[in-house]
């Protein structure tokens, strides 16, 4: 009796042991076909941009599936899946393989760079300029001068404090962001929150998420907003956050891109805020992240972001004063866009 | 009616099929600990709280050109089961019936993801339950299965495919859309004190199936102490 319930009982152990294999919906290999038709499907269903951007995605498949063959290089599938994204047109898009990384630089490669870190290095910040976090800063002609190279490189409110506190008393900031890629939205919120009143709450615009198989299946509105790094509630002893809410200049380009387009958004809405310099490059949607049969990974836009007028910034935001960096101005080593800007501060 | 605690460490393989972000199944070892209080008279009833927590690191099935990819995995649920004998014979075999109430929770991250690298999964379960058990005076063999038929649900919208974007998705779940299976077999030896040596095998199924679909199955070994916390009778 003994044996058999033991045997039994090992029996029906071992009858479960990894079963959950045989029920999982998984996709593994290196066949090209697999791979292509794995990414495809997944930017049919979520992609987010096919309607403003009029892209025939069924099309995209008819010109791209008949370039692949089931002995193709790893390299010449990479090169098939990265043409296939680039017809997107879209920053956000990036095939991951080990040895490359497919983008998609049009948005500032296609135009004028209006930025030498250079020239603003040697002539504008100077030698003895600040370096608090990721902030570079010096004052110009009673201006404070601020350039920020990332928004991946996360501020602490101790570093726009002393910054902030530091030019209080100048006559208008210039606040830089040319050749900033982008990075973490939280970033963008931290700074904002620098540039509002005690106890404000700025809602900037709103973004939509792909939220199903339709090109029309989207999210309701969800807000964005900035919240004052002062709250309503702290007693003016206690607080030691600093806000700015003096004049500033937002110096942009076109290689401005994903939350550097959030940010000059935000700060489009501030009525102490003028934006100088060339058409941000745009990148309206966030980007999900997903993984192909073979293990690459790739990511596409899966939001729209819209202003407060409804206009859909994925094609980028036009500045007030639009400025181009002069053939002359390059020559001798003077950049117009903070020339002009220093002009409006200084006027 | 005698009481015990029981205090184990297990380790285990896992394999999770996340079909929000990866076609591929993710496999691993793990490490588990799990802390629990037994009361029972092995005659009429089986009472069982337990709480466990785990953590394991599961890289691609089979592996892939990219090496670096790998899923963190944090897992704890906390159980409480109520058994009677619904069968006994006198050879120290009893089959029990019951039921369990289980709140889990799971949190995956994928190494080579960044906005979509986090999923999170909760769930608060009802199960029926059933189990055998065999006592001699110094072994007790235990085997227990569980499928819960109602759940309450926590997993991400995964609108546009991002699973934390927004709040959590609440809702209630049948067998439909949330399937979970567990098979706990353990056999304890017991020194004269009334303490002993637990030692163990567990195997978990879970299957969410809501607009993304999460496909996980872990196998368990553990070992640990029995302590017999009924006062000695005279």
């Amino acid at each position: 009796m003994n044996k058999r319930i033991t045997l039994i009982l090992l029996v029906c152990l071992l009858m479960f042991t990894s079963c959950e294999l045989m029920f999982m919906d998984y996709e593994s290999g290196t066949d090209p076909f697999l791979n292509f038709n794995s990414m495809w499907q997944q930017i049919n269903d979520k992609y987010s941009f096919f309607e403003y951007k009029n892209i025939d995605w069924d099309s995209v498949y008819n010109v791209y599936y008949p370039k692949l063959s089931k002995d193709m290089s790893e390299e010449a599938l990479f090169s098939v899946l990265a043409a296939t994204l680039n017809t997107l047109c879209d920053g956000h898009t990036n095939l991951f393989a080990p040895f490359n990384l497919s983008r998609n630089w049009d948005w500032h490669l296609n135009y004028p760079a209006n930025f030498n870190m250079e020239v603003v290095k040697r002539h504008y910040l100077g030698k003895d300029c600040y370096i608090t976090g990721p902030f570079m800063h010096n004052e110009i002609d009673g201006v404070g001068y601020v350039y920020y190279s990332s928004f991946s490189d996360v501020p602490a409110d101790e570093d726009l404090n002393f910054i902030l506190d530091k030019y209080k008393n100048s006559k208008g900031l210039i606040f830089d962001v040319r050749n900033n890629g982008g990075g973490y939205i939280r970033s963008v919120e931290t700074i904002g929150s620098h540039f509002l009143p005690r106890a404000e709450e700025k809602e900037y615009g709103y973004y939509v998420m792909k939220n199903g198989q339709g090109r029309d299946d989207f999210s309701e509105k969800i807000p964005l907003k900035v919240k004052s790094v002062i709250s309503s509630k702290a007693s003016d002893k206690d607080v030691e956050q600093v806000v700015y809410t003096g004049k500033i200049m937002l110096l942009t380009n076109r290689n401005c891109y994903s939350a550097t387009n959030f940010f000059t958004l935000f700060m489009s809405t501030l009525d102490n805020v003028t934006i100088i310099g060339d058409n941000t490059g745009g990148g309206g949607g966030i980007p999900s992240d997903y993984q192909l049969p073979n293990g690459w990974t790739y990511r596409f836009s899966s939001s729209i972001t819209y202003s407060l007028d409804n206009v859909n910034i994925e094609g980028g935001i036009v500045p007030d004063v639009k400025v181009s960096i002069a053939s002359i101005d390059m020559l001798a080593n003077r950049d117009s866009i903070i020339e002009m800007a220093l002009f409006m501060l200084k006027k | 009616m005698r009481s015990f605690a029981i205090g184990d460490v297990g380790l285990s393989i896992k394999n999770v099929c996340n079909g929000f972000n990866s076609p591929l199944i993710y496999s691993g070892p793990g490490l588990g600990v799990g802390f629990e209080y037994l009361d029972t008279d092995y005659d009429k009833s089986m009472l069982y709280a337990g709480i466990n927590v785990g953590a394991a690191i599961l890289s691609p099935l089979p592996a892939i050109s990219d090496s670096s990819a790998f899923v963190g995995m944090f897992n704890a649920d906390v159980r409480f089961s109520y058994h009677s004998v619904v069968y006994r014979n006198g050879d120290g075999f009893s089959v029990y019936v019951g039921g369990v109430a289980i709140t889990e929770a799971q949190v995956r991250n994928n190494s080579v993801m960044s906005n979509s690298a986090t999923d999170v999964n909760a769930a608060i379960s009802l199960s029926p339950s059933a189990g055998l058990t065999y006592k001699r005076e110094r072994l007790a063999i235990r085997w227990l299965v569980d499928i819960p038929v109602i759940s309450v649900l926590l997993v991400p919208p995964y609108t546009g495919g991002l699973p934390i974007n927004e709040d959590l998705d609440i809702y209630l779940a049948s067998l439909g859309s949330y399937q979970r299976f567990t098979s706990d077999f353990s056999f304890t030896l017991f020194m004269k004190n009334g303490n002993g040596f637990k030692f163990g095998y567990k195997y978990n199924y879970l299957n969410v199936n809501r607009k993304e679909r999460l496909t996980m199955g872990g196998n368990m070994v553990s070992a640990g102490f029995v302590f017999n916390l009924s006062k000695p009778s005279r």
